[in-house]
């Protein structure tokens, strides 16, 4: 089943005014592909060129997150003998509920990469 | 070379020119891709292989006539941790380096299962029944990766360092360019969330399909435009250099190797679900240990009982009824890094567990192949059957057999 590919997010992630701890994870995949990942919250470095998957880490509190913006720069290089798909999903938990933000691109000839952008604002309504 | 490969060919020609020519099964010992499906006799292409729930959903709900009648012919093989674990284990190069068991286990295990209805086209099983397979399949231990993979992952991975460097400077200048169309659509979806409960404002941003999708969409579609457009050059230039490494990349490993494989199907009697026996079952376990210059060695054990071939009457279907088989088998392969020659030397012992009529017997043979182009292979096999029978696989130039793949180069 063919989709349309979406390798570019701006979005917005609802926090709290609670000490409660934000967890970020980042998936790529499928398997057999190669990422490399960079993860930033506004100037402050999270991950930088992070093979594979980045695993569920505290990013800070939902207090501390507010008004800040995440930034997530990925490319996927198909090294799959098995498809040209790619993907990368974004899972955010700790807020105001749990929010998982998917992107994918199937790349057009084996062996091609795909770059991946995320721009996420924690906000207080 | 090709002289020095092709001469014990032609001499082995000439020695077994009395031998009996049947065509040679090889790598028996391979355990099966799905252990439910094979025991029910199902073609590894028709087997499901969701990689996500949506798409499980999906092929369960089209085997099953939309969840209104149980499958009747279907197999699917899912990996548990990969569809359903709140953990997700990391399937990409970089996760498929991990030697930690934890990893690989989560990584490896499939649970596979298959149902079948038997039409009137089918020989061995009874089309009055029903037939419905278990089973598991899951590595301890797989080899690290060779020198060959680890220097073209590490040539990926500085490439994709240096495009993100000029990513990361796009995305900066997105963010600061103020974009106006896209401020606009921004504008209009936070209006969307102004002025609500946190409730209601995750169920906005929650609805398939809702504004603020639209909105979302439309915002990361130009962002998408706008990196794109950014990192043009940059893109056709390293791109280029991933893909001369990546479009024929293959993960090799070298050391210890051990996999663990299981299946139970059962016959269920004029299709009654209270009226079943087991029909066949197998436990298969692959060890071996893969070196960087002098090729593979690997063993199999296997259990089978009721195996649809007993196999010391040389692959005849039986007529035995709860009969156990068990074999051993060892295996050399060689096959050098970007080598046209490989070859391999195989050898089975199979004994009867159930019964005392049939003796154990056991088969060797010897395989050896040279690619001469992409896809085309010279290939030859020699040995000795169960049935005491030389056997020899080729039809051209008596013994050599050239096989021509179709298809593209990859």
């Amino acid at each position: 089943m063919q989709t349309e590919n979406r390798t570019a997010l701006d979005t917005l992630y609802m926090v709290n005014d609670s000490d409660n701890t934000i967890t970020l994870e980042v998936i790529t995949g499928p398997e057999g592909q190669t990422s490399d990942t960079t993860i930033e919250i506004d100037d402050a470095t999270i991950a930088e060129n992070h093979a594979g998957n980045f695993p569920s880490t505290e990013i800070g509190s939902n207090k501390a997150l507010e008004g800040k913006l995440l930034t997530i720069i990925c490319n996927i290089a198909d090294t799959s003998q098995d498809t040209n798909f790619t993907e990368m999903k974004v899972l955010l938990g700790g807020g105001i509920s749990d929010h998982e933000f998917p992107l994918s691109a199937t790349v057009d000839s084996p062996g091609d990469s795909v770059n991946y952008t995320c721009i996420i604002k924690f906000f207080k309504p | 070379m090709k002289k020095t490969v092709l001469l014990p060919f032609v001499l082995l020609t000439i020695i077994t020119a009395q031998a009996q020519e049947d065509g040679v099964k090889l790598d028996m010992l391979k355990a099966p891709v799905s252990p439910a499906s094979n025991l029910l006799g199902i073609a590894t292409s028709d087997i499901d292989k969701p990689t996500d729930v949506s798409a499980f959903m999906l092929s369960l709900q089209s085997a099953s006539n939309s969840f209104t009648r149980l499958p009747s012919n279907y197999a699917v093989d899912v990996a548990p941790f990969l569809l359903f674990a709140k953990k997700s284990p990391d399937v990409t190069t970089s996760g498929l380096k991990s030697k930690k068991f934890g990893d690989i286990f989560r990584q490896t295990f499939i649970i596979s299962t298959a149902i079948r209805n038997p039409d009137s086209t089918e020989t061995t099983l009874n089309t009055k029944n029903t037939y419905a397979g278990i089973g598991i399949k899951f590595s301890f231990w797989r080899g690290k990766y060779d020198d060959k993979t680890t220097d073209e992952l590490d040539r990926i991975h500085d490439l994709q360092d240096t495009m993100l460097h000029y990513v990361k400077a796009a995305l900066k200048k997105w963010i600061t360019g103020n974009d106006p169309e896209a401020a606009k659509l921004k504008l209009k979806r936070d209006s969307l969330l102004m002025g609500r409960p946190a409730a209601e404002i995750d169920k906005i941003m929650s609805e398939k399909g809702g504004e603020y999708e639209k909105l979302t969409k439309a915002i990361g579609k130009r962002q998408q435009d706008f990196i794109d457009n950014e990192v043009k050059e940059q893109k056709k230039e390293i791109g280029d250099r991933i893909k001369e490494i990546a479009s024929d990349f293959q993960t090799n490993r070298i050391g210890f190797s051990l996999d663990f494989n299981a299946g139970l199907s059962g016959e269920f009697i004029n299709k009654q679900f209270n009226n079943s026996r087991v029909y066949n079952a197998g436990v298969w376990t692959n060890f071996g240990y893969t070196t960087k210059s002098y090729g593979a060695f690997l063993g199999l054990i296997r259990y089978l009982y009721n195996p649809d071939k007993v196999f010391a009457l040389d692959n005849k279907p039986t007529q035995i009824q709860n009969i156990s088989t068990l074999d051993a088998g060892v295996r050399y392969a060689y096959a050098k890094s970007q080598s046209k020659f490989s070859c391999s030397l195989e050898g089975i012992y199979r004994s009867v567990l159930s019964s005392n009529t049939i003796d154990p017997s056991w088969r060797v043979i010897f395989n050896a192949d040279y690619a001469i182009f992409q896809n085309q292979k010279l290939t030859f096999s020699f040995g000795r059957n169960f049935d005491g029978t030389i056997t020899k696989d080729g039809n051209l130039v008596a013994a050599i057999s050239f096989l021509a793949g179709f298809g593209n180069k990859r």
